[in-house]
């Protein structure tokens, strides 16, 4: 009887003790990473729609601007049918440039490296938000029969058109950044490829000494790119305004000076090497 | 041998019990002395074995705090020290195509050129 009870005793407490591991185990699973599924074929795919969608959209816009002069001229039943059936289809056509529009910004995300996770993935979800509500618009809009249900629809659409631009410009600012930042990555990797490569060599104590004031020139120009570049990712990453085409067009002009430095110290690298 | 025992063992046994009476109870206190040993033995060996565990849960589980960590920590990839003038001219080759891809004066597909506000009404 005692015998039992010791044994018990002993696998309660193997299990209590074990426990605390298993919980870990459990809340932090082991951590798999998963390669990026990247279809090279879809984005210029989802371009090639967009542009045709867009032309599309151009074509009908003359054929709404024609229909909705000759109402507003003639005033008739007739060219009222006609204005608000032109006006349905250039909603509903600007509607797809909007979902294939969103389609690519989601794509350019999804494939944009140097973007954190933490900007990159809010992002994404909000273009599905807005997937939907842009196909609610055009179902709300293929279904409206009058001029008063079509403008309605278009009233009701306008915080959703504000909502998606200013949320491209935003998107478009990461991916510029991105790009920015992968570029300087590889420039840190090529500055030390390229100084072990010199190491390496066998050089008098001149061109030695020579090459290695150019390998202090080059860290001059990266320290001062960080000074430029870091403060321009803290504004974009950290704040939540500004989500405009002035604010992408102003980082554009921003990023303008970290681009020349990068081109510069590729310039010395390429000299140093030699 | 058992009359030895009897002396040494006065305390226990009253001289004036018969002798029947006190080998009984001579038998039931080596009865009593022999379930007690083991029983003994069994408590040490428990205890033995609870710490044994207890040592091997703790340990345990410091390995798997120590294995899992709570955040993803991402290894950098040492790079690959080139041997020759051609892998130099490949790196610098891919971050010059790099470079020119991160140029802040290219636009990036700007947002869709069309009407804001599509009415029918003036």
């Amino acid at each position: 009887m005692r015998k039992t009870f010791c044994i018990v005793l002993c696998l309660i407490t193997m299990v209590f003790v074990q426990s605390p591991g298993l919980v870990i185990a459990q809340v932090n699973p082991e951590i798999t990473v998963i390669p990026q599924q990247i279809d090279p074929n879809k984005l210029p795919s989802l371009q090639q729609t967009y542009f045709a969608q867009l032309e599309e959209y151009r074509n009908q816009e003359q054929k709404y601007l024609v229909a909705k002069n000759q109402y507003h001229q003639l005033n008739t039943l007739a060219s009222q049918e006609v204005a608000v059936a032109e006006t349905r289809q250039l909603l509903s056509l600007r509607a797809n440039v909007f979902l294939t529009y969103i389609e690519i910004l989601d794509e350019l995300l999804n494939q944009g490296k140097g973007i954190p996770l933490e900007n990159k993935n809010p992002e994404r979800v909000f273009l599905s938000l807005l997937t939907d509500k842009v196909q609610i618009h055009k179902s709300a809009v293929e279904s409206a029969q009058n001029r008063f249900a079509i403008d309605q629809e278009s009233i009701n659409f306008a915080p959703t058109y504000k909502l998606l631009e200013s949320h491209t410009y935003y998107i478009l600012s990461l991916i510029k950044l991105g790009d920015m930042q992968v570029a300087y990555d590889k420039l840190l990797i090529a500055r030390d490829v390229v100084k072990s490569y010199v190491q390496d060599q066998t050089l008098s104590t001149a061109v030695r000494a020579e090459k290695d004031r150019g390998f202090d020139e080059i860290e001059r120009n990266i320290k001062v790119m960080d000074k430029t570049f870091t403060p321009i990712k803290t504004k974009v990453y950290s704040s939540s305004e500004n989500k405009n085409l002035s604010a992408y067009s102003q980082l554009s002009s921003e990023l303008s000076p970290v681009y020349a430095q990068i081109n510069q110290v590729i310039q010395f690298l390429e000299e140093v090497r030699k | 041998m058992t009359d030895q025992y009897f002396i040494e063992n006065q305390t226990v046994f009253a001289e004036e019990e018969p002798y029947h009476i006190a080998n009984q109870k001579k038998k039931k206190l080596d009865e009593t002395l022999a379930v007690k040993k083991p029983r003994k033995l069994l408590y040490l060996g428990g205890a033995f074995a609870l710490v044994f565990f207890l040592l091997i849960g703790v340990a345990a589980t410091l390995m798997k705090q120590q294995s899992t960590p709570s955040v993803l920590v991402v290894t950098p990839t040492a790079t690959p020290l080139p041997q020759s003038t051609s892998q130099i001219d490949q790196v610098m080759s891919e971050l010059r195509m790099t470079v020119d891809n991160a140029d802040p004066s290219k636009t990036t597909l700007p947002f869709p050129p069309v009407a804001d506000q599509i009415h029918i009404n003036q």
